[in-house]
């Protein structure tokens, strides 16, 4: 990438370089993890803060963005997928994370998703899946099982969730995979794969709401969750992968699910005229005077 | 009162009170104008007819407004391209024509047509039977289809039809051979015709010859006046172009008539200058998008009509919480919901005036010909980032598919204002370490409430863009104080617009009694009207409103100052305009308001008769 305007940074930084305003979750909420697993990965990409935009849209864990020490851009909710869309087009060098619930992402948000995955947009997408609305108070989600008890679904949901793997894997996300806030470690070699990885990454994340989900516990997911590797996934394998995110026996693949390779959306036939220089970085007014002849040529096709 | 009442003025009266069914304008009420209409079915080179005889008298040196009239549907509906030339500048159809060509059996109902008595019809006799006995006008019969399918090109109806009326009109054919070879173009090797030139330029000659001289033409050509390189276009074309110009490296958008071809202009360009146009899922994204992209220091902008704009509500405060500069456009067609998606009106300016729910300051400026519309684009991209707003920028389907000439756009007096940033004023006024980003705050309060704004990569710019409530860092707040000083500083911002930006443009009389005020595409029309009316004896001057908000309040209030009487034109029922005058100058109360909402663009006669015939109280 050519970035010749910017300054120099410095390298090495740690965990702790990534650490803004104190999360004001609550004690326990699985999102704490989720951070600490970015923050932990950040600092092991060595990731420059200035060069590094998290967008979130609106929820307990569209909060992040206070969180964790880069850009930040905390949009409405259910649009961070578009708005991160605008920010890697104009400027592809900046480092693009976005993140948000399940209600964001794969309720009022779900439409946005498919067309990331499909594109390829270069961004990794984590969700911090707690099945319900925590931000609202425990209202049912597009992940809740079928029968889920809330205040808005005294009887329990009528609708199945939303597989929302599956659907990514189809529409064509290049890396896919499912971490757990109660597992750091793994998380955060998910997310630092993710980063690297150059593509529409998903990393699905059971991240419990200690408050208003009584059902779906740390305990219950452990109890659910089987380990990838340990049973000899090979995420490269599309077919291995569409078996995992369909699985029926009621168990939680955990790991990297899927990766390929497919160019991605900023280097497209047609986008950005196939030149590296951003839109973002772009001297304006230097264009303007020295492709005068151009500008006007096109001008004058109209005559 | 509710807000969908009539607005309570002194004098209301729409066009439409008056002229039931189709009124044919007396020739001194059409400003020395002729049209031409050409009518078939779509596919059938109904546009491409009308862009060929237009662009020939602009290269002849005259001034030509085109209007197309289509169905909302693809197929089987009747399509019609009407020419309107003239000696002075028009912007505006004049709703009579004077020779009507018909493809189709659809298009040769004069009456329907709105054809002159004593004016020419002609048309294709494989596809029209003309009446029996006598008929008010002049059928003139042409073997189109025969002809066609002797040069072997089906398809070059319209083009014979085309040579045929540059007989009867009394046109130049050379001019008219020029456009029609640059249009189907040349073969490669040097110069030589292809072979759909050829057989177009030999559709043209017999066109020509298959039909009379008419003596004298039906309405005598306006002189030609040659000028130097004028454009033919549309203002969606010219507002594209501006943009680019301006420097707009980003655009979003989903197709929607009549916005479309603001994004096909910049799909075929902007990739050229190293910048992205995508058709993506909704104008929801494509708002955010915009946004985001905005957000990173890339000029960017989306394009939409009413239905996507209301999807775009959200986004709209989302640019005014972050003060993330962006363009949105709204080619304003009838609503509400789908509404009359292949007609005008300017319905929107409610709506664009509020920008979405909750309270924070935008810009709102309009287009009213070609020349503005690249001037617009230009103003609109620095306003944005001089403020760090949301810029709207209302069009309305008249203009945004109507095609007119207009003198060469100056890219060289282009001037372009970046606004306040933190990378040009450098890491030492943005104060403290570099490195930690400690001392800067992207909301803090300065002089003139507009922030010091840095953009992702801006080294020691870290910050947090934040559409919730938020303190000067960007971190979410609830505290009051903080709260309000937040709303406050935002609502200061654009105090200053008006020693930025003329928002206000004066054209006539300002000794006159009368004063009109309009903006969009009624403008040409009252220009034209009151050229009319001068020489019976009525004068005015015309306030042209190219900023709708922040409103110019003090050029407005010395313009009703100045005249007696006041006439509001607008493109909807309820007076949207006249009650936001009203809402801000005190002696508005007092304007009377001309209204036309039946979704075809205002006529230059409705506007003569509301400025020659003094007030009637209608409502
Ligand atoms: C357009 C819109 N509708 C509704 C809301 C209210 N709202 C805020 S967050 C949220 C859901 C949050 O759930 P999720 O995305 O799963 O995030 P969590 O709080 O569980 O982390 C809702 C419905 C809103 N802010 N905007
Ligand atoms: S409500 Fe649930 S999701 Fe939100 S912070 Fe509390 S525990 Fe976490
Ligand atoms: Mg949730």
């Amino acid at each position: 990438m050519t970035d010749g305007h910017r300054l120099p940074t410095e390298t090495g930084r740690a965990f702790a370089d990534f650490k803004d305003k104190a999360p004001n979750w609550c004690p326990g909420c699985g999102d704490f993890g989720v951070l600490g697993a970015m923050q932990r990965a950040a600092a092991e990409l060595d990731l420059d803060p200035d060069r590094t935009v998290l967008v979130t849209g609106i929820g307990c864990s569209g909060n992040v963005t206070a969180f964790f020490r880069t850009y930040g851009f905390h949009g409405v909710h259910g649009r961070a997928l578009p708005a991160a869309t605008g920010i890697k087009l104009a400027d592809p060098a900046l480092t693009v994370l976005v993140a948000g619930g399940d209600g964001d992402g794969f309720g009022i948000g779900l439409g946005h998703l498919v067309h990331a995955a499909r594109r390829n947009l270069d961004v990794t997408y984590i969700v911090m899946d707690n099945q319900t609305y925590g931000l609202t108070k425990g209202q049912v989600s597009p992940t809740s099982a079928q029968g889920f008890v809330t205040k808005t679904t005294p009887d329990g949901s009528p609708d199945a969730p939303v597989d929302a793997l599956a659907l990514s894997l189809i529409a064509g996300a290049t890396y896919l995979g499912v971490g757990f806030s109660g597992d750091i470690k793994r998380l955060t070699e998910l997310i630092k794969g993710a980063v690297r990885h150059e593509g529409f990454s998903l990393v699905q994340t059971m991240s419990p709401c200690v408050t208003f989900n009584k059902t779906n516990t740390f305990s219950w997911y452990k109890d659910r969750l089987v380990d990838l590797e340990a049973e000899g996934h090979d995420p490269t394998d599309r077919a291995a992968a569409l078996h995992q995110v369909t699985r029926t026996d009621g168990r939680i693949p955990h790991g990297l699910i899927f990766r390929t390779e497919r160019p991605p959306l900023h280097r497209a036939v047609g986008v950005l005229g196939g030149r590296e220089a951003a839109p973002a970085t772009e001297d304006l007014e230097f264009t303007l005077r020295s492709r005068a002849a151009d500008l006007k040529a096109l001008r004058d096709r109209f005559a | 009162m509710g807000r969908f009442e009539a607005s309570p003025v002194s004098v209301r009266r729409t066009v439409h009170e008056r002229s039931s069914g189709v009124r044919i304008p007396a020739p001194d009420e059409r400003g020395g104008s002729s049209s031409w209409r050409i009518g078939g079915l779509a596919g059938e080179g109904i546009d491409t007819a009308g862009d060929l005889l237009a662009k020939a008298h602009v290269r002849a040196g005259r001034h030509v407004w085109v209007t197309r009239h289509f169905p909302s549907r693809i197929r089987g509906g009747l399509t019609t391209c009407t020419v309107r030339v003239a000696g002075h500048p028009v912007a505006a159809p004049s709703g009579v024509v004077d020779v009507l060509v018909a493809l189709h059996a659809d298009g040769a109902d004069p009456v329907k047509q709105s054809l002159r008595p004593g004016g020419i019809l002609l048309y294709d006799e494989s596809a029209v039977t003309p009446p029996d006995g006598p008929t008010d006008h002049e059928w003139v019969a042409l073997d189109a289809t025969g002809m066609a399918k002797a040069l072997g090109e089906p398809r070059a109806r319209n083009t014979i039809m085309l040579g045929a009326s540059a007989r009867i009109l009394g046109l130049d054919m050379t001019v008219l051979e020029d456009v029609v070879v640059e249009r189907f173009g040349k073969k490669r090797d040097e110069g030589r015709l292809s072979e759909v030139a050829e057989k177009n330029l030999a559709a043209l000659k017999e066109g020509f010859d298959g039909v009379a001289d008419v003596s004298p033409p039906p309405r005598p050509l306006p002189p030609e006046t040659p000028r130097q390189g004028d454009l033919f276009l549309s203002a969606n074309e010219a507002f594209a172009y501006g943009a680019l110009v301006a420097g707009c490296r980003f655009y979003a958008g989903y197709p929607i008539t009549p916005a479309t071809t603001i994004m096909e202009y910049l799909a075929a360009t902007l990739p050229r200058f190293g910048g992205v146009c995508l058709q993506v899922e909704d104008e929801i994204a494509a708002a955010n998008m915009a946004i985001g992209a905005g957000f990173t220091g890339a000029r960017a902008m989306t394009a939409t009509s009413g239905p996507g704009l209301s999807l775009m509500a959200e986004a709209m405060g989302l640019a005014g919480s972050t003060e993330t500069p962006v363009v949105i456009v709204d080619c304003m067609r009838p609503g509400p919901s789908t509404g009359m998606p292949t007609k005008t009106g300017q319905e929107d300016l409610s709506f664009l005036l509020h920008g979405g729910h909750g309270e924070v300051p935008h810009v709102v400026l309009a287009v009213e010909d070609l020349a503005s519309a690249f001037t617009t684009a230009i103003d609109a991209f620095n306003l944005a980032e001089h403020y760090q707003c949301a810029v709207y920028v209302a069009l309305d389907l008249a203009l945004s598919m109507g095609k007119g000439d207009t003198p060469p756009f100056d890219v060289d007096g282009v001037v372009l204002d970046r606004g306040k940033r933190f990378a040009r004023v450098g890491a030492t006024e943005g104060a403290g370490a570099p490195e930690t980003g400690e001392g800067y705050a992207r909301y803090r309060e300065t002089a003139d409430a507009i922030p010091l704004r840095a953009v992702p990569g801006d080294v020691g710019g870290r910050h947090y863009a934040n559409s919730t409530e938020h303190d000067e860092r960007g971190y979410t707040t609830e505290v009051p104080a903080t709260r309000v000083a937040m709303v406050d500083r935002r609502n200061r911002k654009l105090g200053d617009i008006d020693t930025l930006h003329q928002g206000l443009i004066f054209e006539g009389d300002k000794d006159a009694p009368l004063g009109i005020i309009a903006f969009g595409s009624p403008v040409p029309v009252i220009r034209e009207a009151l050229a009319l009316a001068r020489p019976q004896g009525v004068a005015g001057e015309l306030c042209v409103m190219r900023r709708l908000l922040p409103l110019p309040r003090a050029e407005l209030d010395a313009f009703f100052d100045r005249h007696e009487r006041v006439l509001v034109v607008e493109g909807n029922s309820t007076a949207q305009l006249l009650s936001h005058l009203r809402a801000h100058c005190p002696e508005a109360h007092r304007a009377e308001s001309l209204l036309k909402y039946d979704g075809d663009p205002f006529r230059v006669d409705e506007v003569l008769a509301a400025v020659m015939r003094p007030s009637e109280v209608t409502a």
